[in-house]
């Protein structure tokens, strides 16, 4: 029986007296990846917000069975929660080094890794992430590790953006806005094959994407949003 | 005059200290709080109160570095999460409350009077004369000061407060706690003002509300503005530079009464100088970046 990895019920969302997200349902298990489409406005981000913590609603949302709703956006990351956003992603005033370092090492600001990250003579940045190196050099990115990530093109700053989340070591549920969005060709197809990883590994996704040639064999099931309501397609 | 380069040194490495709370908070975490001169305060009125009750220098100078960081810490977890603006102007406003404090609250703070007759005892057993023995304590401060910034910048605790101060909403994405973050690198950086600011109170011996006024923090704004934000060793250059280029006009050869009319431009047309050639030569990469955005 596949885990139950994210499940949302009854989620609902108040931006002032405006009602964006109705009382939508949803559930996902591991190894499965749900896509999720509806027009500009549907509320698709604002569901995805609402999940992270990054906006306040009602009704319940576990994660891997624990009700998180009342837990900050932190704790929920920390628990497992991985999320791309529609823009950015990256800091670019950090270095390609430093953004993989951030996503796969334990924050400092815990008391129990604080000295650890102290250490300046402690782990490369990039040590934790299987196939990272692989991955830079594949995506042209590997001879600017030690440049802000400012400084690359928009293509492989979200590329850079998808690697830093498929890095975590633990998340279980990714949250995806738009991963293909001014990606090229090459690039789209190493996000694919990070995305097929990641489901081999037993997480489940839930991708926002119009263009879903490249995920059609690996979508479990389709929904859309359509006025905030959930609808099957 | 030798004696009076002497005693003019301890300042400069003074603000320098404070310019490293500085450097963190504007160049790390991207926050100009204007709160570090009212620190800098409080841990001169923390240390002159602790001796007052007859705690040792030594002692009182450790705690009253610690009042400072809690307090620190206090106004970095409150401001977290307004937005950046007008958290800045939070830290301002609290400047102004704490100078006003220090003036007015008289039954401790002696208001107008401020409190005089501190350093007596301090660092007796230093084999130097009075100057002498405050440039090694200044210096040794500094460089503890300038180890510790050393340690946060190349540790991941300098990325973790770059990512916080770049998006708080990315980095906690990737599990970090913003509020701490905040309460950390204010405690930090107000803890180096309090510290900074008992040994300054020791120095002097004497201490009044108009030594810690906004004027103190913006002073450290500048220094840590014409350093260029992110450089610990600049902000110590230009410590010493803003702190000693007024008292070195003094012994321009020309008509005193001359020298005070002009002294303020000398030294503002220096600054307006550092400020441009830093910003020239940072120029061709704000350019390039300028150039990707908009392409």
């Amino acid at each position: 029986m596949r885990q139950k990895m994210l499940e949302i019920c009854d989620l609902s969302v108040f931006l002032g007296l405006r009602q964006v997200v109705r009382r939508v349902s949803l559930r996902l298990d591991g190894g499965q990846l749900v896509s999720m489409i509806g027009e500009n406005g549907s509320g698709k981000s604002t569901l995805l917000d609402a999940i992270c913590g990054f906006i306040p609603c009602t009704g319940q949302i576990l994660l891997t069975g624990s009700d998180v709703r009342a837990e900050p956006s932190h704790c929920r990351f920390a628990a497992g929660l991985s999320r791309l956003f529609q823009r950015g992603g990256v800091f670019r005033t950090l270095t390609v080094a430093q953004n993989l370092s951030i996503a796969t090492t334990p924050s400092p600001f815990r008391l129990r890794d604080a000295l650890l990250c102290l250490n300046p003579l402690g782990p490369k940045l990039w040590d934790g992430i299987p196939n990272a190196v692989d991955y830079l050099r594949r995506s042209g990115i590997l001879d600017r590790i030690h440049a802000p990530a400012g400084r690359l093109s928009h293509g492989q700053q979200r590329f850079l953006a998808s690697l830093c989340l498929f890095s975590r070591v633990h998340s279980k549920v990714y949250l995806l806005d738009e991963p293909f969005a001014g990606l090229g060709d090459d690039l789209q197809a190493l996000v694919v094959e990070m995305i097929e990883q990641a489901l081999a590994a037993g997480s489940a996704l839930l991708v926002v994407e119009h263009e879903l040639c490249r995920l059609r064999s690996l979508v479990t099931w389709r929904v859309g949003l359509e006025g905030g309501r959930l609808r099957a397609v | 005059m030798v004696d009076y380069v002497l005693s003019v040194i301890p300042i400069a490495f003074f603000f320098a200290i404070v310019s490293f709370g500085g450097v963190l908070l504007w160049g790390l975490y991207r926050f100009p709080a204007m709160s570090l001169g009212a620190f800098f305060g409080v841990g001169a009125y923390a240390a002159a109160l602790l001796i007052g009750f007859g705690i040792e220098h030594i002692i009182a100078l450790v705690l009253a570095t610690v009042v400072a960081a809690v307090a620190g810490w206090l106004l970095g977890a409150t401001v977290q999460g307004v937005a950046r603006d007008a958290a800045v102007v939070c830290t301002f406003a609290l400047q102004v409350c704490l100078g006003s404090l220090f003036l007015n609250w008289t039954a401790v703070t002696g208001g107008s009077m401020g409190i005089g007759g501190l350093s007596h005892e301090f660092l007796s057993f230093l084999p130097f004369r009075f100057e002498g023995k405050w440039v090694v304590t200044s210096v040794a401060a500094v460089v503890f000061a300038q180890a510790t910034y050393i340690v946060l910048q190349r540790s991941r605790f300098s990325i973790t407060v770059s990512a916080s101060g770049e998006s708080e909403h990315l980095s906690s994405g990737f599990g970090i706690p913003p509020r701490m973050v905040s309460g950390t690198v204010f405690a930090v950086s107000h803890g180096w003002a309090g510290f900074s600011g008992a040994l300054f109170a020791l120095y002097v011996g004497y201490i009044h509300p108009s030594n810690f006024g906004v004027s103190e923090s913006i002073f450290v704004l500048a220094i840590v503005a014409a350093a260029g934000t992110r450089s610990y060793l600049y902000a110590l250059a230009l410590s010493i530079l803003m702190v000693g280029l007024p008292e070195a006009v003094r012994f321009l050869d020309a008509d005193i009464l001359f020298i005070e009319k002009v002294r303020a431009c000398i030294v503002g047309s220096v600054l307006l100088a550092v400020v441009w050639i830093a910003s020239a030569s940072s120029g061709g990469e704000d350019m390039e970046d300028s150039e990707r955005d908009s392409a």
